[in-house]
């Protein structure tokens, strides 16, 4: 029996085994807890077919939900696309920003600098090298002792 | 409708009803409880069902009687609180403490069927039919016999460990 019960469990015993194991359990006088699980399982009544399971109509709640759903999804969608759209101009607009500008950069004392008094105040003085750069005035050049009299 | 007549033309409706499932939850674990439910009312109302009926436009019908039954099943559950839903899923004579550590196999029977998930309690009481092999039930559930097979043991063995226990 007790094969047959561990057959039962694994899901593989056939009706007709499962049967057979119903009659062995009824005629045991004194079942253990296990034998009576089965015995409970075995009784279990199959499901009954509901008449309104064929006459209901959920249609309309149905495609109410579903055009919920539809909708919900165009709204992520749109958002996603929004969002995208502004991270990618901000990186196309931004590195374009900074080349619009003026800037000079000079190299002082091996440390750049885009101070342009600052920039302006070392030509005065003495520098040993000079890289200057402009979008609208590039001057690239070096420049040795030049203020130095 | 005979069995063989259910096979032929009920489950070719299958990627039908899966897709009425995915439109309505959007996943797929959802949408395959849609089709094994739906396939399984049709077998079960196979006796009043005729092949000439228009079975298409039926199982249409009853694969979305079957996701709005579920999506208000789970909003249910969302709104009970844990204790709401504990006394909400149990038969009423089964609420005193007591009952829980009663000799009554069916009683527990009837908890632990209500402790398992929606396929396994299908599969459960499916096999109660009579004359329903593996075979056929991976035809009604549109499930491999090996699926089938292994799904129920767990289910089974579940249940026999709660009843067990709780004897």
């Amino acid at each position: 029996m007790n094969k047959l019960i561990d057959k039962y469990l694994s899901g593989t015993s056939t009706r007709e085994e499962e049967q057979t194991l119903r009659r062995m359990l009824s005629a045991v006088a004194s079942l253990t807890p296990g034998q009576r699980a089965v015995q409970a399982m075995l009784q279990a009544e199959p499901m009954q077919a509901l008449p309104q399971w064929l006459t209901e109509d959920d249609s309309a709640t149905y495609d109410c939900i579903v055009e919920r759903h539809h909708r919900a999804s165009l709204w992520r969608r749109t958002g996603i696309a929004v969002a995208a759209s502004l991270v990618l101009g901000f990186l196309l607009v931004v590195p374009r920003g900074g080349e619009a500008e003026n800037c000079a950069v000079a190299t002082i004392y091996g440390q750049e600098t885009t101070d342009e008094a600052l920039v302006l105040g070392m030509m005065e003085n003495t520098m040993q090298s000079v890289l200057a750069c402009s979008t609208t005035d590039h001057i690239e050049g070096q420049l040795t002792d030049i203020l130095n009299p | 409708m005979t069995q063989s007549e259910y096979i032929t033309h009920v489950e070719p409706l299958r990627p039908l009803l899966l897709r009425v499932g995915r439109d309505f939850f959007r996943r797929e674990e959802e949408a395959e409880d849609v089709v094994q439910e739906t396939l399984l009312r049709l077998w079960l109302c196979r006796d009043r069902l005729a092949v000439d009926d228009g079975l298409r436009p039926i199982a249409l019908r009853v694969a979305r009687n079957v996701c709005v039954s579920m999506w208000r099943k789970a909003r249910l559950r969302e709104t009970l609180t844990l204790e709401e839903g504990h006394a909400a899923g149990r038969p009423d004579s089964e609420q005193a403490d007591g009952r829980l550590l009663s000799d009554d196999g069916q009683l527990l029977l009837d908890i632990a069927l209500g402790r398992l998930s929606p396929s396994e309690r299908r599969l459960f009481l499916l096999r109660q039919e009579p004359d329903m092999s593996l075979d056929l039930m991976a035809s009604i559930t549109g499930m491999q016999p090996r699926s089938v097979s292994s799904k129920l043991s767990a289910a089974r063995r579940k249940v026999y460990d709660f009843i067990k226990q709780h004897l």
